[in-house]
């Protein structure tokens, strides 16, 4: 698949994920690149974004073992974004299906 | 390629990137360095790590921010501020702009004092008695410093009208993150404006002083004195 489609939609997925749960980096990155065919590490620039753009807001929780983790999860505005490109997406999907499966009316 | 590796090529190639603000290189290096650390956890190879992440050069185009994009906020953040600092910086510019007004003034009071000396109508009675000659010469010192002032004016008008320009651009430049280039500090004049502006301070300045130091002698002399307005009782 395009990678230019995926990174378009990975922004999406990560706010997804994030909005059912809080995770470090590392436990996002591997949900996402099990389930899409990328690059292990795409989503950390990605996450940089999110947080530059007030979506995300990060906290750091030391373990017993291993360095601190830093965890990501969802603003306000995350939240609310989430919520409208969601819609948007399932909206947009559903005409693009509707589309490809030449189901349209004409 | 080792962990070390990658991470010392990422920063190099971020800071060949223009980010070059170390917080934020150790932030984004100290993502990589988690990611080595459970990926070792789960046994995988420094070598295969490395060739599963992209290339140290790819990944840090992915972190450089488009040019001119400001993120909302940030943008909020900025204007705030701005909007805090603009308020004393205002206060100073409005006094700034208060000595034009004081400098014009101090033009137009000069060109009316040479003016009632040359005419000697004594419109508040405030010009002090003394015979035409010198009050002549010295109505012509008086427009001598008009025009100097009012050159002066001018001079100062511009400046104080182009520090307003630098400091808006400095403001824009800073929540838009420099997308304009900054001005300059000095107004810009055709060449035959400032010249001819250069020329008439000049006459201004030969006027005023010449006038009034002819005046003061031509005074001197007739009253036999240096200090004629003794003798000739301003101070009464």
């Amino acid at each position: 698949m395009n990678i230019q489609y995926k990174k378009g939609v990975i922004e999406l997925c990560i706010l997804s994920v994030l909005n059912s749960k809080d995770m470090y980096g590392y436990e996002l990155s591997e949900i996402i690149s099990k389930e899409i065919d990328i690059s292990d590490g795409t989503v950390y620039p990605i996450l940089r974004k999110l947080k530059a753009d007030g979506l995300v807001k990060t906290y750091l929780s030391e373990e017993s073992a291993g360095p601190p983790r830093k965890y990501y999860s969802l603003t306000e505005l995350g939240k609310k974004s989430f919520k409208q490109d969601a819609k948007e997406w399932l909206d947009f999907t559903q005409i693009v299906n509707k589309m490809i499966k030449g189901e349209q009316n004409d | 390629m080792t962990k070390k590796d990658f991470l010392e090529n990422l920063k190099k190639e971020l800071k060949n990137n223009n980010i070059t603000d170390n917080e934020e290189i150790d932030e984004i290096l100290s993502q990589y360095e988690e990611h080595f650390y459970y990926k070792i956890e789960e046994g995988c190879t420094e070598e295969e790590i490395c060739k599963k992440l992209s290339l140290p050069a790819d990944i840090a185009k992915e972190y450089v921010k488009p040019a001119g994009e400001v993120n909302k906020y940030e943008k909020a953040t900025k204007i705030f501020g701005i909007s805090m600092l603009s308020i004393p910086i205002g206060f100073i510019y409005a006094l700034i702009l208060s000595s034009v007004v004081v400098l014009a003034g101090f033009s137009v009071v000069s060109l009316f004092t040479g003016f009632c000396l040359i005419t000697t109508i004594n419109i508040v009675s405030l010009i002090p008695a003394m015979p035409y000659l010198p009050a002549l010469v010295l109505g012509i010192a008086c427009f001598g410093l008009a025009i100097l002032t009012a050159t002066g004016t001018i001079y100062l008008a511009l400046y104080v009208k182009q520090w307003g320009k630098v400091y808006i651009r400095w403001c824009k430049n800073i929540i838009l993150n420099n997308q304009y280039p900054s001005i300059s500090k000095h107004p810009k004049l055709s060449k035959k404006f400032a010249s001819k502006l250069k020329f008439i301070s000049i006459i201004g300045l030969v006027l005023f002083i010449s006038s009034f130091a002819l005046g003061y002698i031509i005074m001197c002399i007739m009253t036999n004195s240096f200090e004629p307005w003794h003798v000739w009782n301003w101070f009464m």
